[in-house]
């Protein structure tokens, strides 16, 4: 398939940290405007695939290509195009809300930052804080503040490490919302351990354990099938959290 | 194959060792107590060392800036196991140098450029392998080490050049090694003393290379087994 | 250029954050004051004229101070792990060195506006002031070295287990031989005053090493920082 049409392309990646092999030989594909999930039990790897995707860490071996760029060879490429959400929320807490959105705009060149900044303070309602330091945020505003970062450059593909982790419902309700409305443009890369409440939102699934990738959706979930492989994975029912 | 190499390293370095030992005590005459008479035997071992300990550092620059462009950590082992048995020849230069010192002057630490040089060239060296063993990560470990290595040799020049500077406001140098002018014998003496410690230097780190590959290839299978009993 | 309005963005976050806290600020001037406090005490039995130990009093002081800064070059970015979020910005990782490196190197230098003339002021006789100019160079070489070498090292030992502890072991064996010719052309000036033209050895000296670390910082930076 034409890389330009795929947004993910993942090929034969391997990581190793130290002498312990976490992830083998993973490959995929993900298409544009897809919603990928990735599942699995801790330690199953997620996490270091989301970043390796994120350009966070080289690939031991393999390579992947992010909306058509080489995450080996053209890192710089890929971030210009990828918006990243994990339980960290990268925010200077001794800046306010308008400095931390003001510095990530300039170092991503987004063209009338002040107008964008306007746009994504309303949309997750926090315009009446901006001129207020972060530090005495809620966990819930932080969370709303970081999705405004990530998206302040419009980038075509998301990633997002367990979001909902911690949340207020007001900031579930903003997240979900906001992917919603995206889905058409945007894809999507959810690392996630809540799989009954994202099934919905999700159009591929990728089960990962032990680095190795124990199912993958092609054209669509397959409910039965991946229920049955979760449950031999996460020795649960889709209903609980995987481990 | 190998080990005939290895052999014959050693027996050269015996060899060439044992008969510079005679041909230093024996053969040489004992020089006047201005060029500080008998403990300036001391010299045909110290030369050689210190080129020694510098060619070692030169080892682990290259490798170093060889692992980072290849990330192969064949690089890695080959730097640190240079470093390391430089570290070996340094400290035995320290310990020749002040000992000269010591026989020659009474004193043991002058400011003498060179110790000073040498002793920076320890620390630095000291600081490689403190680093190392502050990042358990192989690949962080290597990455870090690598940079390091090549600062670290970088610095040699500027302390051989700077500790030369002292010199022009402190003591004057005590003695240079051009002040002896070699004559046949001596260079003999120097050149035996010379080979014999070059055939030791990659002895050893032929040896440690070696040891230090098997000792990856354990690690790697230890892995394997626990990651498999998981 | 892009690399200059993000390393300008970088540079502008971390004055802002150190002057909004002024953690840094303070602890270094209160170190560095102290610092020739002692120096008095420690030396004042001996030493009847204190300016013919003053210069290396001055760069040890300086170059003990600057490790405190050095050491909270990425103080933000680590407690706060926002380190994440600056690596995924598309920017060259030498870019964010030049603005770790620039600020460094004004934080340091701001301190030593305030700090030499107390300096000055406790331990000179005499006046060295028809040579300022030589010796604002000589700070300024010897900023830059402090500055260059010392940013790359703070970003390794900032990433092992021991932190703060490493830089000191790994940045000093380092420095030295750059701080003899700091202080041999600094005390030049202190007690000579005459003719300027011994200082160019020294000068040259601190001018190579510093030439030498800020572009082998620059290059290997991407080697150290992230991952």
């Amino acid at each position: 398939m034409n890389q330009d049409k795929l947004a993910l392309d993942v090929q034969s990646v391997s990581k190793m940290f130290g002498r312990r092999q976490i992830l083998t030989d993973i490959s995929f594909t993900l298409r544009t405007g897809e919603f990928l999930l990735i599942v699995g039990p801790n330690g199953a790897g997620k996490t270091t695939l989301l970043k390796i995707l994120a350009t966070l860490l080289s690939p031991g071996s393999g390579d992947a290509f992010v909306s058509g760029f080489s995450v080996k060879k053209n890192p710089t490429k890929v971030r210009e195009r990828i918006g990243f959400i994990s339980h960290n929320h990268l925010l200077y807490r001794d800046l306010t809300t308008y400095e931390n959105l003001k510095f990530y705009g300039e170092m991503y060149g987004v063209k009338d930052l002040d107008a964008r900044i306007d746009e994504l303070l309303n949309m997750v309602e926090l315009n009446h804080r901006r001129y207020d330091t972060v530090r005495n945020f809620s966990r819930g505003m932080f969370q709303r503040l970081a999705i405004a970062r990530a998206l302040l450059h419009k980038p075509e593909i998301m990633f997002l490490d367990e979001p909902h982790t911690g949340l207020d419902p007001h900031a579930v309700d903003i997240l979900d919302g906001m992917m919603r409305d995206m889905s058409s443009t945007t894809t999507f890369v959810m690392v996630t351990h809540h799989i009954e409440s994202t099934l919905s939102l999700g159009t591929q699934a990728l089960i990962l354990d032990e680095g190795k990738i124990q199912y993958c959706s092609d054209t669509g979930i397959d409910l039965e099938r991946f229920r049955s492989i979760y449950g031999k994975v996460c020795g649960r029912g889709i209903e609980h959290d995987c481990d | 194959m190998k080990k005939a190499v290895v052999w014959g390293l050693g027996a050269v370095s015996v060899v060439a060792l044992a008969v510079s030992l005679y041909w230093i005590f024996v053969v040489l005459p004992i020089v006047p107590r201005e060029q500080t008479g008998f403990s300036q035997k001391i010299f045909y071992f110290h030369m050689p060392a210190a080129i020694i300990s510098f060619v070692a550092f030169i080892v682990t620059f290259v490798a170093s800036i060889l692992f980072l462009a290849k990330k192969d950590f064949k690089y890695d082992i080959l730097a640190y196991s240079s470093a390391e048995i430089g570290l070996v020849f340094g400290v035995v230069l320290m310990i020749f140098g002040i000992t000269w010192d010591k026989l020659a002057w009474g004193v043991w630490w002058t400011w003498d450029p060179r110790l000073v040089t040498y002793l920076i060239l320890l620390f630095l060296f000291g600081a490689y392998f403190f680093l190392r063993s502050m990042v358990s990560e192989r690949m962080k470990q290597a990455r870090f080490a690598a940079v390091f290595g090549i600062i670290a040799a970088l610095d040699v020049p500027v302390s051989f050049f700077s500790t030369r500077l002292i010199k022009n406001v402190l003591h004057p140098v005590i003695f240079s090694r051009e002040g002896f002018g070699l004559d046949m014998n001596m260079t003999i003496a120097l050149l035996l003393a010379f080979a014999g410690m070059t055939a030791l230097y990659v002895l050893m780190l032929m040896l440690k290379l070696k040891v230090e590959h098997m000792m990856e290839d354990v690690h790697v299978l230890k892995d394997m087994i626990e990651s498999r009993r998981d | 250029m892009t690399a200059i309005r993000q390393g300008w963005a970088i540079l502008r976050k971390d004055l802002l954050l150190e002057m909004r806290s002024k953690e840094v600020f303070t602890s270094q001037f209160l170190f560095v004051v102290m610092a020739m406090v002692i120096f008095y005490f420690a030396f004042s039995p001996n030493i009847k004229n204190l300016t013919t130990v003053g210069a290396g009093m001055l760069w040890v002081a300086i170059t003990f101070t600057s490790l405190l800064g050095l050491n909270r070059s990425f103080v933000h970015e680590k407690d706060e792990e926002c380190l994440d979020g600056l690596l995924l910005c598309p920017v060259d990782r030498a870019t964010i060195f030049a603005a770790k490196f620039i600020g460094n190197f004004f934080f340091l230098t701001t301190l030593e506006v305030i700090a030499v003339p107390i300096f000055a002021f406790f331990f000179l006789t005499g006046t060295f002031l028809p040579n300022l100019g030589w010796f604002l160079l000589i700070l300024l070489l010897g900023n830059v070295g402090i500055c260059g070498v010392g940013t790359l090292l703070a970003t390794i030992s900032m990433n092992t287990r021991a932190r703060d502890l490493l830089l000191p072991v790994l940045f000093l064996p380092v420095m030295v031989p750059v701080i003899i010719p700091m202080v041999l052309a600094t005390n030049y000036i202190f007690t000579q005053g005459e003719s300027m033209s011994e200082l160019s050895v020294w000068l040259y000296t601190m001018a190579i090493f510093d030439i030498m670390y800020v572009v082998a910082g620059y290059v290997l930076y991407d080697f150290v920082i992230g991952d």
